[in-house]
């Protein structure tokens, strides 16, 4: 693409040619003689001025404008001291790093660069040093969030137990919100009477039948599967504390060697769990050792079942029959439509979308009180090291992760997708610096990924789903 | 003197304008600030609620340990909202049990009132609301059929949403009025206003028994009489609310009681105050241009207050976020907008806050200069 053409991105769906446009940051559908015009003018064969069909009031009102941001610069670095001192959003605490499983495609068991199972343990003066860390940097924020990590944190539930009531008495004037993410096998009755009470939200790893979740996800003791130890906790729970037991969610992860088929009728099937919502995600591939294989199966039965929550929005498809494995697919989609926000253009400075500010949307303090931007991204990286609870943020590094975009400046600056990007630093983190190769290997993918949510929105208007009244696209 | 030693609960942004006039409120004498902990204050100067100048006041989280140095626990409105029974209520007993009289100057369901008096009565201690006080001297009236002529110059202050430090520069202009030795009238944002000497704006005003047109003709009135009464020679109107909407999730009233109040009485001098962003210099003269068509004025300067409104946030949430900054940020920031025709200022910087009524003053001279027939 020429770098002084329009800055736009052409697409087409089976129902229609569209044009995307960067700076008014709005779909804009149009016809084949048009569509493929724009190919030539974006060859650099054609000139916009030369008749191609497009109308010249659309041209005058800035549509098609070839402008490029100046600098990458994130809107929020000046600013970025105010976030970090008044503005916290939650806090996620790692009372452990030890873990009585060992799973094959956990960050802490080996397959990572990113960390590894220890003894490490958060005490509880650090905690409550992470705790007033976090309330005495969120003056703006109207609720308290605090997560409880690991390794398995329910290794230290006394220690959980202590924070929660601690915050508890320190909470008054805002709503407090508790949550944590457990295996699922240290989950006993004592332990579930004190989170209902607590109302702490509970999500507890588990990716599918016995077959599947075994195969990955095994006592570190014996190299036994835990998928029974999980199921009976979770019938123990539907039982006894059948209120709670209804606000369980599932996270799952969907090792694409599986066989997704078998996975989704056991989340629809199994009396333990089919009542219940499902977070899956597929492997993480940031900091592993090995590169993710992709395979067909894998992206032709998710597809399908992507395919049925389209299908369920323009016909009378029941939506009982969408797979929970893609209960995300229109959430992601209908977020993606609301990016669609018409613009007056791009501004000169500015950076792609993805980076959160790290620090403030979802601080992560390690078992040994240092800070990271969040739970995802690597511990032993010193680029991700953000601070220490007992000295606060680093704000220089702090600023380079929020302005990742630096790294492939030109690139970025180019990219029909920056609005759409979705690449953090995590993306672009070596482990012992931040790498502008490793980061822009992601962009085709993610390009990819944008344009098809592009291409849904435009097949599910064309088969008049409304989204919404806002003007998202305009048909010329 | 006759100062009530004053603990203030709960303290956030809302008081501190109070807090930066201490002159506003002869009886009370603030001596202590109390603020859950959760809200991120203790231990801090109170300017860390508003960003700006430190007020040589930390806030406490200890309320009981505080309450021996007061004779008076004023219940104050906040940002953060706190559950009557759950939260203010244990500490009005507290209070009263320690002999500490009780002001209030949030607004109370009738049930919680007569609780509040029951134990009033109970300790033998005094109780006085300053809330809902400026319907007092509002007539609605619909037999009204004409706007009257104020002769007076009228100063209007305004927003472009809730949170830009309305109160804070009604108050300063208040101050700054008053020691140049004018006599000044003023109807404020706030319902305690008469606490500080002035009116507060009259809560009939949202009222939807009455049609807009009455409120219009009897707002009109109310001002005529508070001319004829008080003979002031300046009138400040603080407008509740925003001027616009801010987006289609984010409507506010959509400037409706500002359109109201603009059509009921001319402003001579209008003071807009905005969010913190990144504007462009088009920015603050669009806005100049939209005020003079829709609500019928010129803006005669800017206020940019050292508040973002939190997109990401709001959108995230459904709700209404905000991002406080230091003062000293806005002061680098104004800098940039030096050469509009509409000067924009800072008013928690405090030369600003003289300047801001300089410029009305100098406004309002011009207009007494030139005399038309």
């Amino acid at each position: 693409m020429k770098e002084s053409g329009p800055f736009i991105h052409l697409f087409r769906t089976p129902g229609g040619y569209y044009i995307y446009d960067v700076n008014k940051n709005v779909i804009i559908k149009t016809d084949r003689q048009i569509w493929e015009n724009l190919k030539y003018v974006q060859a650099g064969l054609y000139e916009l001025k030369d008749g191609i069909g497009l109308p010249d009031k659309l041209l005058e009102d800035g549509f098609l404008s070839s402008k490029r941001i100046r600098e990458i610069i994130h809107p929020a670095d000046e600013i970025l001291v105010y976030y970090l001192n008044r503005k916290i959003k939650m806090v996620t605490l790692q009372v452990t790093q030890q873990c009585n499983l060992r799973c094959d495609y956990c960050v802490y068991s080996g397959g990572y660069k990113n960390r590894g199972h220890s003894k490490k343990r958060m005490d509880f003066e650090l905690a409550k040093k992470a705790i007033d860390f976090y309330i005495e940097h969120s003056s703006d924020s109207k609720t308290i969030t605090i997560g409880f990590y690991g390794g398995e944190p329910l290794i230290e539930f006394e220690l959980i137990k202590k924070c929660i009531s601690y915050v508890e008495n320190m909470s008054e004037g805002k709503e407090t919100l508790f949550n944590i993410t457990t295996n699922g096998t240290l989950l006993t009755e004592d332990i579930v009477q004190f989170l209902e009470q607590h109302k702490v939200v509970l999500r507890i790893s588990l990716d599918g039948p016995k077959e599947i979740h075994d195969k990955s996800r095994r006592f570190a003791f014996n190299n036994c599967g835990t998928f029974d130890k999980v199921i009976n906790n979770i019938d123990m729970i539907k039982e006894k504390y059948p209120e709670y037991y209804k606000k369980i969610a599932f996270s799952t992860v969907l090792d694409q060697e599986n066989d997704i088929s078998c996975i989704n009728q056991f989340f629809t099937d199994c009396d333990t769990v089919k009542e219940l919502n499902l977070f899956a995600s597929s492997i993480v591939d940031y900091y592993s050792k090995n590169e993710i294989a992709q395979t067909e199966d894998y992206n032709s039965k998710l597809g399908y079942e992507h395919f049925k929550v389209l299908l369920s929005k323009v016909t009378s498809f029941d939506e009982k029959q969408l797979s929970k494995l893609v209960a995300t697919d229109y959430t992601s989609l209908e977020k993606s439509y609301k990016h669609l926000k018409p613009s007056q253009g791009l501004p000169d400075k500015s950076h792609h979308g993805g980076p959160c500010i790290p620090g403030m949307q979802r601080l992560f303090v390690n078992a040994e009180g240092a800070l990271f931007p969040c739970e995802r991204v690597s511990e032993s990286s010193e680029v991700m090291k953000i601070g220490e609870i007992n000295t606060g943020f680093d704000l220089s590094k702090i600023r380079k992760l929020l302005n990742v975009g630096a790294l492939s400046e030109e690139k970025c600056k180019n990219c029909w997708a920056f609005r759409f990007c979705t690449l953090c630093c995590a993306s672009a983190d070596t482990g012992n610096g931040l790498s502008s190769e490793l980061k822009t290997r992601n962009c085709v993918r993610v390009r990819n990924n944008i344009e098809s949510d592009l291409k849904d929105i435009c097949t599910l208007k064309e088969n008049n789903f409304d989204f919404g009244a806002r003007k998202w696209m305009v048909t010329i | 003197m006759n100062e009530k030693r004053t603990l203030v609960y709960p303290y956030d942004v809302e008081f501190t304008p109070i807090l930066r006039h201490p002159e506003m409120l002869p009886d009370y004498n603030i001596v202590a600030l109390v603020s859950p902990q959760s809200w991120g204050f203790n231990g801090r100067d109170a300017s860390g609620a508003d960003g700006g100048d430190k007020l040589g006041i930390n806030v406490s989280n200890d309320f009981e340990g505080l309450l021996p140095c007061c004779d008076t626990v004023m219940f104050s409105e906040s940002d953060h909202k706190l559950d009557f029974e759950g939260n203010i209520l244990p500490k009005v007993v507290i209070a009263a049990e320690q002999g500490k009289d009780l002001v209030f100057l949030s607004d109370l369901e009738d049930e919680n009132i007569e609780a509040l008096e029951e134990i009033c009565l109970k300790y033998k201690v005094k109780l006085k609301f300053f809330s809902n006080m400026g319907d007092r001297f509002f007539n609605m009236d619909s037999d009204y059929y004409k706007l009257q002529k104020i002769n007076t110059p009228v100063v209007f202050v305004t927003g472009v949403h809730e949170k830009t430090h309305k109160f804070e520069i009604q108050l300063s202009l208040r101050a700054a009025f008053i020691n140049a030795g004018y006599r000044v009238s003023q109807v404020g944002t706030r319902n305690y206003c008469e606490m500080l000497g002035f009116h507060s704006f009259p809560q009939i005003m949202y009222n939807s028994c009455w049609s807009e047109r009455t409120k219009i003709l009897a707002f009109n009135h109310y001002i005529k009489d508070m001319e004829n009464n008080e003979k002031p020679d300046i009138i400040i109107i603080g407008i509740p609310g925003g001027v616009m909407r801010l987006s289609e999730n984010f409507a506010g009233r959509f400037g409706i009681t500002a359109f109201e109040i603009s059509q009921a009485v001319s402003a001579d001098a209008v003071v807009l105050s905005t969010f913190y962003e990144e504007y462009l210099p088009e920015y603050f003269n669009n806005l100049f241009t939209s005020m003079k068509y829709k609500l019928d004025f010129d803006i005669t300067c800017f206020n940019l207050a050292n508040v973002k409104f939190d997109w990401d946030v709001a959108r995230e949430t459904g709700s209404e976020s905000y991002l406080l900054m230091d003062s000293s940020f806005i002061d680098k920031k104004k800098a940039g907008y030096k050469t509009l025709n509409t000067p924009v200022f800072n008013v928690l910087n405090k030369e600003d806050g003289t300047n801001i009524a300089n410029c009305l003053i100098d406004t309002l001279s011009y207009y007494g200069e030139v005399d038309l027939v």
